[in-house]
């Protein structure tokens, strides 16, 4: 009996080995699978929605604009990264420096050509057009600002996914920044043509953008007027490759004239607001204290023009407001030490709720002045006074924001926006008569420094013009400009280690200083 | 029989003892099965429990070094409860885990961390470490340990069994004499100093360019006895402060004294900033056992509790351990038992890389007085006053900032084994069925107080894991001694593992008000939580069979279906065969010299699963890169956003797969006074998973899919050799050689290299066509013929980023010897470690600093040992202060330069005990140990066992990293 009883034990024991067969189905292994934690998809604005954000903080007012703010002298670089790419060793030429913005800027591309595709070909979002416009507007402007920076580079084949979700292409390949501005305008105009004159409204199943957008609300009006104004600014980027330079000049006025007809208009990020929300600068002000000085070649130019923001913009190491200007001890560029405790240091780095201008009016108006001072219209003059004014205006929030929320010095004196006409008259009108695009450039120059995010539009500058040939660029004092000078930024190190047209394309780096991009009249 | 001493008596009554252990040295293997050693096909090495414990080491895997060939045990720091990185011959994934399985009382428990470095702390440069879950196991509960190195021995393991195994017993009732009680206590206490720190010039002043700068993070100032004669801040000269508070002749101005509000005058001195901070930690270990056997019943009771106090200010660990081990016989056939251990642990640990408290140390100038200076102005304990800002300082970290992590943890087992021989004798059946749990919660904090310079304000994190594993194990074993030649045994079983974890996660920095660092005084907040299940459904088999004790043959095949792949890609088979043939049953082959002789091998496959998901939409993250905080955060105004998840994942995704070979052979000699064992063995590892790394411009950062291959050829040698066998002296000694290479020998297309840690640069990268793994990061720029060039100033140049260290050793050889004169017992271990390379950037920063002895002598000069552009050797002498900073900062910027040597020999342990009482039923133990007191290292600063990282770069990477113990201790064993 005893053997029996053991048989039937085995088999009351095998029958548990029945059980997990039934645990081990494909289906049962789904559902041990299934990830509950986050959405396989969401509708079209929820990622629309963080496009404007990335574009602001990351392509914007990040990395790019922190090193073209020192090779453009807006800052000395005195610490760690900052102070090498100021002193050229290594960080110019370097994969690593720009891989991060990189990586964001190609993240918001591929997200903006998601939202298009989900706008286009998904029920639940088809019929969002101003969604749709804005996501074209937006992929322009990141195309832009890329193939700005690094020339030519991948951008038709980035972000085209398979089914499952996989890239396409895993080594994009590189288009001409030719080829790239001629997307980056039809996209303009596709939005321009979907935001139909401002009456475009969304009307998709996951309901409209509205308050998603942090820029406009979902305004189609105000999304059409920046379209136009990144029209006249990629035109003018353009302008030393224009095949009719007056016409093209025409087109940017006329453009202008469809833009924003006031600050109040211009397309920025706001959403920073002390707290959870940090302008880009400030955080990187705020991480690493000393990496940015006050800049010699920037000090001199104010004080050249007995320019009123000298004595309003910079602060002693301690970070109390210089309101003497005798005072301010200015970084040399190009020759810096590496110190956190030697120079002042510019307050708007300090502005912790500045907004980031993706294109601002003064901008705007300096285009418009350009244009007009290039086709010798008299009203150039009137228009960069306004500029001057739009710019003094935005500066001064960036200064009581410093001052308000960080440096708390009863001292500083903010007051810009009432000298506008003293110093139009006494020292900026003699100096456009003699060379009227030479001083809008200045001025634009010297309103590009700031928490903006627009030392990238300075370096733009100073680039096609520098190719232009006509002196009109602003001048430099980094020493190490006479061999050293950055044409570009080099490629980011994910591709170049990924990408093997990219790898070869980037080589050693040290093309960053002598090859200049094909609109500063370079052959890549 | 056992080996007893028995004193003289006219009446002598001698119990004859078995020892199992002697009669045919049976191992635990796979499963839990017990097999004779002689009959296995591959190797396999035991430690006992007086090997594990012999130095009092409270921490199992530091206990364990020294003692094993083929693995190679890397530990993160000295710090109380510190990780450390196990590997067993090699690596065979680039970012997957490489640390082998826990097995403890027959059931799978979690030994890796929840935490990765990597993760939480931006590529582990920065916040503390993270415990591995093996820091719950208390090394004197543990009777034996047997590591079962190849695939083959862990085949049965199946998906798991990739890295190895580490089989635990714990003490039990089980083969004690019936009857009694036994009960045992040990205890032990230890002082734990701190190990190697730089050595600091101690003769110039905080400063640049000979000038003293009080705000200065450099020690580049004039000499600190010329202090007084400074222009700005002296006593004895014309400035702001003597016109203020008149001359004060030979002392100087100190701003921070000032600001603290002590006497700002001070005489100038050289202070020892590194000794003043780090103090003696304590530890206590106690455990106490008390196990019996019983006519049916065999039962076992262990308690233990380690404390200790770090080195550094508060920090420390306390972890109690009870467990429970009963099994009774039911009838003739049935036998039940449970297991079950609690453990409670506690952790205060400090920052290290780039935020940690050392930050502030070792490079603090040698003329402030960083212990006596408060570390806050007067009147406000949140505003820091340190010789720099921008870094907490240590003293101030210490009282604001807190990293702690808290487990609760339950492990055990319970299981009922039928036995019958079916009334035969040959034949004998078992049938084990087995449940466990596995199952623990751990409470992390990471908190950087109000005034801290890490977070805005303020920060911090709270987050934690629960985290329960089932386990559910049926063996059905039978064995068939066939005739006298032949016998075979085979096993058919079936395993289920299901593992629940629950993550939540709460973030808030930016506190209203000062002193009250809390979640509810965060301004900005945020939470998350998730959840993830797993599991894993396995059948296996396994046939031996032995002809006349001399050929043995296994052969084992297990299916595995598991839930973390692709659907249709998830079951897998890995078999595996085996061989051992011994030599010396040949009669042909019997002789005086070779007692014993086997030769082994064996063939594997083992594979392992990635984490599949179906690809997401994820909010988006802000920060890292030049952010200390992060600088932006969804929900903005009410509202959130998500994009697809910047990692892809491949729905083709395959098990990688590791085919392994071993071959090996055990030799005794002398009547085994000498034992050798030399193994070989070759892994080749093809369909890595791991997130390859796209192209940015694909809009994605990487995919999870299979690429890349990688080998490994492993040489293994064990010499045992008891040269002395006298009933006075009794000396045996060993040694443990290993030989490994790890190369990698393809990622994916185009990927030549995969991050594994580290900042932008250097880092520690899996590089194609590298031994695994390397450093890499800007390398000195060289000619043609590979000659580092220099300038026309003489200082190198920066080339450029490139592999600039290899971290795999040539060899390991470690030495362990036991001495026994009379009745006293001397055991030592010592570790050497041959070749292989090291980022330091604590070394190469004192010299930047200006802190290092190597920046003492400034007034001499430095010969850059390379070669000028025309080829000619470089002979530009630097000469002076100003110079030598300049010199030092060039190199500084190439991180090549802080690559060095990492060979090292070690004393780790040494131990002696002497038995006060030695009686029948009572025993008492004394010792007295000291762990890591000798190190010769070729790497000038710091111990090369001090890294960053509970991940693949554990080893690899110094950075202030919280740096190693040499501990001495005495205590006593009481058994009765």
């Amino acid at each position: 009996m005893k053997y029996d009883n053991s048989i039937r034990n085995i088999l009351s024991v095998a029958l548990l080995a029945a059980c997990p067969l039934l645990s081990c189905t494909e289906d049962a292994m789904d559902k041990v699978n299934e990830n509950p934690n986050n959405p396989h998809d969401v509708p079209a604005k929820f990622i629309l929605s963080d496009v404007g954000v990335s574009t602001g903080f990351n392509t914007v007012g990040g990395d790019f604009s922190l090193y073209s703010s020192v090779y453009m002298e807006h800052e000395v670089g005195t610490g760690q990264q900052q102070w090498r790419a100021e002193t050229r060793s290594g960080e110019p030429a370097s994969s690593t420096t720009y891989n991060n913005a990189w990586l964001g800027v190609y993240s918001n591309i591929k997200n903006a050509k998601v939202v298009i595709e989900k706008c286009q070909a998904s029920s639940e979002d088809q019929g969002n057009v101003v969604t749709e416009a804005i996501a074209h507007i937006l992929l322009a402007y990141n195309g832009a600002v890329l193939t700005d920076l690094f020339g030519d580079t991948p951008f038709s084949q980035t972000g085209i996914m398979n089914a499952d979700g996989t890239p396409m292409y895993m080594q994009p390949k590189i288009d001409t920044q030719e080829s790239i501005y001629t997307e980056i305008m039809s996209h303009l105009d596709e939005a321009i043509s979907l935001l139909d004159e401002g009456n475009a409204r969304d009307e998709g199943l996951s309901g409209a953008i509205g308050s998603k957008d942090y820029i406009y609300g979902g305004n189609a009006e105000k999304w059409l007027k920046t379209a136009y104004a990144l029209k006249a600014r990629y035109t003018l980027h353009l302008l030393n490759r224009s095949l009719d330079v007056s016409a093209d000049l025409s087109k940017i006025l006329s453009y202008a004239e469809k833009s924003f007809a006031s600050a109040d208009e211009e397309c920025k990020l706001s959403v920073y607001d002390g707290n959870s929300q940090l302008n880009p600068l400030f955080s990187f002000n705020y991480s690493r204290p000393g990496s940015l000085s006050a800049s010699r070649s920037l000090v001199n130019k104010f004080a050249e023009r007995n320019d009123p923001r000298l004595a309003q913009v910079f602060l002693d190491n301690a970070g109390m407001a210089q309101i003497q200007p005798a005072d301010i001890v200015a970084a040399p560029n190009g020759t810096a030490l590496e110190s956190a405790s030697t120079y002042s240091i510019s307050m708007p780095g300090f502005a912790i709720t500045a907004p980031t201008q993706l294109i601002s009016y003064h901008e705007l108006l300096f285009i418009k002045a350009e244009a007009l001072a290039r086709l010798n219209d008299n009203r150039a003059k009137s228009v960069l006074k306004d500029a001057i004014k739009a710019a003094f205006a935005n500066l001064e929030e960036t200064l009581y924001s410093a001052n308000d929320n960080w440096v708390g010095d009863p001292n500083a004196v903010i007051d810009l926006t009432s000298q506008t006409d003293n110093y139009f008259s006494n020292e900026v009108e003699s100096r456009f008569n003699a060379s009227p695009v030479k001083e809008i450039i200045m001025q634009k120059y010297l309103a590009f420094f700031g928490a903006s995010g627009e030392s990238v539009e300075a370096y733009n500058d100073y680039r096609r013009l520098k190719a232009e040939g006509n002196g009109y660029e602003v001048t430099l004092e980094n020493p190490k400009n006479d061999n050293q000078f950055p044409q570009r930024f080099g490629y980011g190190s994910s591709d170049v280690t990924a990408n093997a047209e990219v790898k070869a394309a980037f080589g050693d780096g040290s093309y960053v200083y002598s090859e200049p991009v094909w609109w500063a009249n370079g052959s890549r | 029989m056992q080996t007893q001493e028995v004193e003289i008596k006219p009446n002598m009554r001698i119990v004859l003892k078995t020892d199992n252990a002697m009669l045919d040295e049976v191992v635990v293997t796979a499963m839990g099965i017990s097999r004779e050693k002689k009959a296995l096909g591959y190797a396999v090495q035991e430690i006992g429990a007086d090997q594990l414990t012999q130095a009092g080491n409270s921490n199992l895997s530091s206990a364990l070094q020294g003692k094993v060939s083929g693995v190679d045990i890397r530990p993160s720091s000295g710090m109380p409860g510190a990780s450390s990185q196990i590997t067993i011959r090699g690596s065979r994934s680039f970012s997957g885990d490489n640390t082998p399985l826990y097995v403890i009382d027959g059931m799978p428990v979690t030994s890796t961390p929840d935490i990765d470095t990597d993760k939480q702390n931006n590529g582990s440069v920065s916040g503390a470490d993270f415990a591995n879950r093996a820091v719950d196991i208390d090394p004197n509960d543990i009777e034996t340990i047997t590591i079962l190195k190849g695939q083959a021995a862990a085949a049965l393991y199946g998906i798991r069994a990739s890295n190895g195994v580490v089989v635990i017993t714990t003490k039990s009732g089980k083969g004690l004499d019936k009857g009694r009680p036994h009960i045992s206590f040990s205890s032990n206490v230890s002082f734990d100093v701190v190990g190697r720190t730089p050595e600091q010039q101690m003769l110039y002043a905080q400063g640049s360019a000979g000038m003293f700068d009080p705000t200065s993070g450099q020690s580049w100032g004039p000499l600190i006895s010329e202090l007084p004669n400074d222009a700005q801040y002296g006593g004895n000269t014309d400035n702001q402060y003597t016109q203020k508070y008149g001359r004060h002749e030979g002392m100087y101005y100190v701003p921070q004294r000032a600001a603290a509000g002590l006497d700002p005058w001070a005489y100038p001195q050289a202070y020892d900033n590194i000794g003043n901070f780090f103090r003696t930690g304590v530890t206590w270990n106690n455990s106490f056992n008390i196990a019996q056997s019983l006519e049916k019943t065999n039962y076992s009771f262990s308690l233990g509790s380690s404390t200790q106090s770090g080195i550094i200010p508060e920090t420390g660990m306390h972890r109690y351990n009870a467990k429970v081990n009963v099994e009774t016989n039911l009838n003739e056939h049935w036998t039940t038992g449970i297991v079950a251990n609690y453990i409670t642990s506690n952790i205060d640990k400090a920052t290290t890389s780039g935020n940690g408290v050392l930050r502030t140390v070792y490079p603090a100038p040698p003329s402030y007085d960083l212990a006596g200076i408060p570390s806050h102005v007067a009147g406000d304990p949140y505003t820091q006053n340190s010789f720099r800002t921008a870094m907490d300082n240590a003293y101030w970290a210490a009282d604001n900032n807190d990293f702690n992590e808290k487990t609760n943890r339950f492990f055990g087992n319970a299981y009922m084994n039928f036995r019958t021989q079916f009334g035969t004798e040959n034949q004998t059946l078992n049938v084990k069925y087995m449940v466990g749990v596995d199952a623990y919660t751990t409470h992390y904090t990471d908190s950087y107080g109000y005034g801290s310079y890490t977070g805005q304000n303020g920060q911090l994190e709270k987050y934690g894991w629960t985290n329960a594993t089932y386990n559910s194990l049926l063996t059905i074993n039978y064995d068939w001694r066939i005739d006298s030649d032949w016998s075979l045994n085979a096993i058919v079983g079936n395993e289920v593992i299901q593992s629940n974890k629950n993550k939540y996660y709460s973030y808030g920095s930016n506190f209203g008000f000062s002193g009250w660092n809390h979640l509810d005084n965060a301004t900005i907040q945020s939470t998350s939580s998730e959840r993830w299940s797993k599991r894993t459904v396995g059948f296996f088999g396994n046939v031996s069979a032995s002809y006349k004790n001399m050929l043995y043959l296994t052969l084992t095949g297990r299916q595995d279906y598991v839930s973390n792949m692709p659907r249709n890609n998830r079951s897998f088979f890995y078999p595996s065969v085996s061989l051992g043939f011994l030599l010396t049953e040949l009669k042909a082959l019997k002789n005086d010299v070779v007692n014993y002789a086997k030769l082994r091998l064996s063939y594997a496959e083992v594979g392992q699963a990635g984490d599949y998901l179906e690809n997401y939409y994820k909010i988006p993250l802000y920060g890292g890169g030049f952010y200390q905080l992060t600088p932006l955060m969804y929900p903005i105004k009410g509202s959130t956003a998500y994009t697809p998840y910047w990692v892809i994942y491949d729905s083709n995704l395959k098990p990688q797969n590791t085919k392994s070979y071993e071959i090996g052979a055990d030799v005794n000699l002398f009547d085994s006074l000498i034992s050798i064992s030399y193994t070989y063995s070759r892994q080749n590892v093809k369909d890595q998973i791991f997130e390859v790394p796209l192209a940015g411009s694909t809009g994605a950062e990487s995919l999870l899919t299979n690429g890349g291959r990688l080998h490994t050829d492993t040489h293994e040698l064990n010499v045992t050799i008891n040269p002395i066998q006298t009933q006075k002296v009794d000396w045996s000694f060993g040694f443990n050689f290993t030989r490994m290479t790890n190369m990698v020998d393809e990622l994916a297309p185009g990927v030549e290299s995969i991050t594994l840690g580290g900042y932008v640069t250097p880092q520690v990268r899996a590089s194609a066509g590298e031994e695994f793994p390397v450093i890499y990061g800007s390398s000195y720029k060289r000619d043609a013929n590979g000659n580092i060039l220099v300038d026309e100033n003489g200082l190198p140049i920066k080339g450029e980023d490139a592999v600039i260290g290899r971290i795999s050793p040539d060899f390991m050889l470690d030495f362990n010897t036991t001495l026994r004169v009379w009745k006293f017992t001397l055991n030592a271990v010592i570790g050497w470690k041959q070749g292989g390379q090291i980022y330091s950037r604590t070394t190469g920063l004192g010299d930047y600093y200006g802190t290092s002895i190597r920046t003492a002598d400034r007034e001499g000069t430095v010969i850059f040992d390379g070669y000028k552009e025309d080829g000619t050797k470089n002979d530009i002498a630097i000469t002076g202060p100003v110079a030598q900073q300049a010199y030092y900062t060039a190199i500084n910027d190439i991180d090549e330069s802080s690559v060095y040597d990492n060979s090292f020999v070690k004393l780790r342990e040494i131990a002696l005990s002497f038995p006060v009482v030695k009686k029948s039923h009572v025993e008492l133990t004394v010792n007295a140990f000291a762990r890591n007191i000798l190190l010769w290292a070729q790497v000038p600063d710091v111990d090369p066992e001090a890294s960053q990282g509970n991940n693949n770069m554990a080893g690899a990477f110094e950075d202030y990293s919280l740096p190693q113990t040499s501990s001495y201790g005495f205590g006593f064993n009481l058994k009765f």
